[in-house]
């Protein structure tokens, strides 16, 4: 892997680093155009901190010319992936505003003019990502084999005109005319034809239908549930009221409501063979995550890593899951209201799948934990924009890479084991509090006390080695 | 037979609890059971013959006494009731300075403890004595919970069926633990407390934390727990061993001759052939266990070991960590140099559980298995498990015939075959090469080997080995000791 090619280093300070596990320890923060780094002679020199600057949610100086106390004056970085990170600088000189600045300025490009990183990323992999997704070649996957297929891939939406925020191709019944379709979008919220969506209208306009509501709830309230997981979990967790802390958090209660969604839906088309809208306000959310989950229950080509995958970049990416809102990449206003973990949530209703059905994925819980630290990263342009339009206007698949690129590269890593390609069986997961269990192995990663948790230290090395890598040239 | 706790007659609507005194003159239209397995079953008799029900009901009422013959152990398990294996023992655990003394074999001294009182200590010099000494007025529950679970996280041959059987022996049963009053067997509510089960659950999460370490299964304990409250093994059923031997059948002559016949009044729960066929014992194995190899001998210097020992496994307030953050919680590895790391990180046959609240969870197979919307069909551990003992076998299939091959000898059935079959039938139901279908996760739940009733009425099992293990044939068809009505075996 060409690291050095594209990786350069902007600046290098002595700070102490205050974590809340090993306790304090000085040594050096490296900040490159990606990530930042810190090493402590402490510690053998070797890499406490590897943290890529997209993962970094905001910045806030800690501690004024006043301050007394060791310690006392530094930084605090909060961080989207369940951790923060406090540093401590001495108050002569300043280092603190020089690193506070650096940071700001490279940590949210979007915010000051400039590009993400992944514009800059000119790392090859011997796979190409972004052929993974092919919406004809899928579409026909999904057709064959039956006599006269109900439904027609249609370009009426090659320009985005109809709707932006769909793709170009669309695949709609065959008997539907490009004007029917130009009639339905009139009135459909931002033009979103409904697709596995349907409106919600009064019952006289869709008889012989069945209404079940599932009390998903919004944005708003799951972004509220993470903070206060987070709260619980990070840096310390209670001894003792663990179990009604998590409750009162509501995190599992969220997860249970999706997956006893996917679980209906799958029931009602596999077991009672009907079909099913699902609908809720946009189509970009709460839609895309039943019916992801719907499909990965139902056929077992998208629980290979590459179908997976495929389900990823047709499901949320080409349908309009708004990435760049939800997560806020690059941006510093972290209080936006449009943030919102839904992705991540359909990340831990797969794994929670993924236990209850531990031979019928071919992917490891390592592959969806990369999945989930590239979705912050900005190393990859797979997370990147709103939606297909925006991106086709940027240019992502030209310009950055694709994180299916550096998966399929490295299979090995993220292959399970246990996979057995013979169970084709629809999945009936139990949607129960008792079985549903917190993703120790993401969510309390960092603190090291916890057995078994998944290390994701693959560029950490020795001090000397990975500056050595970091060139001093710009692109 | 399922041990009852309670049972109920409905009848005019009004919910009875029967009792042994209870003259039973009408007829039910309900009948509600409350086991100590934590299942409640309802019978309901809408459609029964009046006088079958009221019979049905006075049955129940009855108390049952139980014949029985002589039993002899042949478990394997040390039973700790003769002197010699006290001194096999303190061999075994190189206990310097402490003796096995006969002075209370008559129960002369006291008729509640058997072995003088130790207390408890690690000692460096590779040996270790552990400790019935705790802050307990009677030193019969707790004491006992400690005590074994410090054995279990230091010794490796606790960990194995037979030592683990020798361990409950030695801290439960011979220490006198008031198993007839903690378990209540004969319903007089005089201090009924579920220390066994207490016990029985720590281990549970210890085998959560380290499952190779252990040579048992889940369903193991889960099996014992059950057995607790069968009112028919002597293991279980008195107060002390001075109680238990008294309350044989044979003359009080006979108490005094020292052979093995004399501890095998009544039955012990060791012996598992009564209750399950040699096929459904198989699951009561752990098939991810690696037998440990014998330790290397440690150079470095015990004092040095203890140290690190406390400030990992005990989590003492070591000025590595935060107060409050790490407490409790294993040594992270990179707080030592590589060599404190190489002795920290392998000392012999040691466990270090890990106490953090996230990480304790509920038995979901003891106390859960019989609720109806439970079990994952096709799903659970029990699938990984059974996939894991797929790809050994063939992975030893291919190993032996690479082997014959390199020989360069003709390979033969007989021999292949015969290494086959000493596999469980679990394994064995998984080759690829027979007619069994590879379906095998369609007959499986995640409760397995315990079925709730009603889900497979349902579905159409198909043939193989292990839907016959749940229905009760052994894999060539035979049946076996199964108990029919409660889907288990």
């Amino acid at each position: 892997m060409s690291l050095q090619l594209c990786f350069y280093v902007l600046a290098v300070w002595d700070v102490a680093y205050l974590c809340p596990f090993y306790g304090n320890m000085r040594g050096e923060i490296a900040i490159t155009n990606y990530r930042l780094l810190f090493y402590s002679p402490e510690r053998e020199n070797s890499c406490i901190l590897d943290v890529p600057l997209g993962v970094i949610a905001r910045v806030e100086k800690v501690g004024g010319s006043t301050s007394r106390g060791e310690n006392s004056y530094g930084i605090e970085i909060t961080c989207k992936d369940m951790r923060n990170l406090r540093f401590a600088h001495k108050q002569e000189g300043h280092s603190r505003r020089i690193m506070f600045d650096t940071i700001m300025k490279f940590a949210f490009p979007l915010s000051n003019g400039l590009q993400f990183f992944a514009m800059e990323n000119k790392q090859k992999f011997a796979e190409d990502g972004w052929k993974v997704y092919d919406p004809e070649a899928e579409f026909k996957r999904l057709v064959q084999g039956i006599e006269n297929p109900p439904w027609k891939l249609s370009l009426l939406n090659a320009n985005y005109d109809v709707c932006d925020t769909y793709p170009a191709l669309l695949g709609v019944p065959r008997d539907c005319t490009d004007d029917d379709m130009r009639r339905v979008a009139s009135f459909r919220s931002r033009g979103r034809i409904p697709a596995k969506g349907g409106g919600y209208e009064t019952d006289e306009g869709y008889p012989f239908v069945g209404f079940h509501f599932l009390d998903i709830q919004n944005i708003h309230v799951m972004r509220e549930s993470l903070r206060k997981l987070k709260e619980l979990v990070y840096p310390a967790m209670p001894d003792s009221r663990w179990l009604s802390g998590l409750e009162a958090t509501h995190w599992l209660e969220h997860i249970k409501t999706v997956l006893f969604g996917a679980v209906r839906i799958a029931e009602k088309i596999h077991v009672e063979r009907t079909s099913v809208l699902v609908h809720c306000s946009d189509g970009w959310d709460r839609t895309a995550q039943l019916t992801s989950l719907a499909m990965l229950l139902l056929d077992p080509v998208y629980r290979t890593l590459k179908g997976f995958e495929c389900l990823i970049e047709r499901e949320w990416v080409s349908a309009g899951h708004k990435f760049q809102q939800r997560i806020g990449h690059g941006d510093k206003n972290y209080a936006d209201s449009e943030r919102s973990p839904i992705f991540l949530q359909f990340i831990d209703c797969v794994w929670q799948v993924t236990r209850q059905f531990p031979t019928a994925f071919e992917f490891n819980e390592h592959f969806l934990i990369a999945v989930l630290d590239h979705l912050y990263s900005c190393q990859f342009g797979t997370f990147l924009g709103n939606c297909e339009r925006s991106r086709t206007l940027e240019r992502i698949q030209e310009q950055t890479p694709s994180l299916w690129s550096l998966v399929n590269s490295r299979r090995h890593e993220f292959v399970s084991p246990l996979f057995d390609r013979r169970n084709t069986r629809v999945l009936f997961p139990v949607p129960s509090m008792r079985h549903l269990q917190l993703w120790l192995g993401y969510y309390i990663r960092w603190n090291p006390g916890v057995p078994g948790t998944v290390r994701k230290n693959s560029y950490c090395g020795r001090k000397d080695a990975v500056l050595s890598t970091c060139s001093l040239e710009c692109d | 037979s399922q041990p009852f706790l309670l049972s109920f007659a409905v009848h005019d609507g009004k919910k009875k609890q029967l009792l042994p005194s209870s003259g039973i003159k009408y007829s039910p239209e309900v009948l509600i059971i409350h086991c100590k397995n934590f299942r409640i079953i309802k019978f309901y008799f809408e459609n029964t013959d009046q006088n079958e029900s009221r019979k049905v009901l006075q049955g129940l009422t009855f108390s049952v006494n139980i014949q029985l013959g002589p039993f002899s152990n042949n478990s394997g398990t040390t039973l700790f009731e003769s002197p010699e294996d006290w001194e096999f023992e303190m061999t075994r655990a190189k206990a310097i300075g402490w003796r096995v003394t006969r002075v209370n074999e008559a129960f002369k001294i006291s008729k509640r403890i058997t072995v003088p009182v130790k207390t408890s200590c690690y000692l460096p010099s590779n040996s270790w004595t552990v400790v019935h000494y705790f802050a307990e007025i009677d030193c019969r529950d707790m004491c006992c919970v400690v005590a074994s679970l410090v054995q279990v996280l230091l010794d490796a041959q606790s960990r194995t069926i037979v030592g683990f059987q020798s361990l409950i022996q030695k801290e439960w049963v011979l220490a006198g633990h008031r198993f007839l009053d903690r378990l209540n067997h004969l319903q007089l509510d005089v201090g009924e407390v579920p220390v066994f089960q207490l016990f029985l659950d720590c281990m549970w999460q210890l085998l959560q934390q380290n499952p190779e370490t252990f040579e048992f299964g889940e369903t193991y304990l889960t099996v014992l727990s059950d057995s607790t409250r069968i009112p028919l093994f002597g293991t279980f059923l008195f107060n002390s061993q001075y109680q238990r031997d008294t309350e044989s059948l044979e003359s009080k002559a006979e108490r005094y001759i020292r052979t093995d016949y004399k501890s095998a009044r009544l039955p012990s729960v060791w012996d598992w052939s009564l209750q399950f066929g040699p096929e459904a014992q198989w699951l009561l194995r752990n098939p991810q266990f690696v037998q440990e190899k014998p330790t290397r001998k440690n150079s470095s210097s015990p004092m040095a070991l203890l140290q690190s020992l406390r400030k990992g496994v005990l989590g003492e307030d070591g000025d590595a960590f935060r107060k409050g953050s790490l407490r409790h919680l294993r040594t992270p590895r990179h707080s030592y140099s590589s060599e404190e790391l190489r002795m920290v990180a392998t000392p012999p046959g040691l466990l270090s559980p890990c106490l953090a609240s996230p990480l304790l969870r509920l038995w979901e197979q003891c106390y859960l298995r019989w609720l109806p919307q439970i079990p994952i069909l096709g799903g659970g551990s029990v699938v990984a498990k059974q996939r894991l003992a797929c790809l050994r076998q063939e992975i030893e299939v291919l190993h032996a015939r690479l082997n014959t091959l390199q020989d360069m000898a003709t390979p033969t059935e007989s021999s292949l075959d015969q290494h086959l079959s000493n596999r469980c039938p679990l394994e064995l139901s998984l080759q690829p090469s027979s007619e069994y279908s590879p379906g095998t996760p369609d007959s499986l739940f995640s409760t397995f080997p315990f079925v709730p009733t009603g889900i497979l009425s349902h579905r159409t099992v198909p043939i193989t080995p292990l839907s016959r293990l749940l229905f009760g044939r052994s894999a060539s068809g035979e049946a076996l000791a199964v108990d029919d009505y409660n889907g288990r075996i």
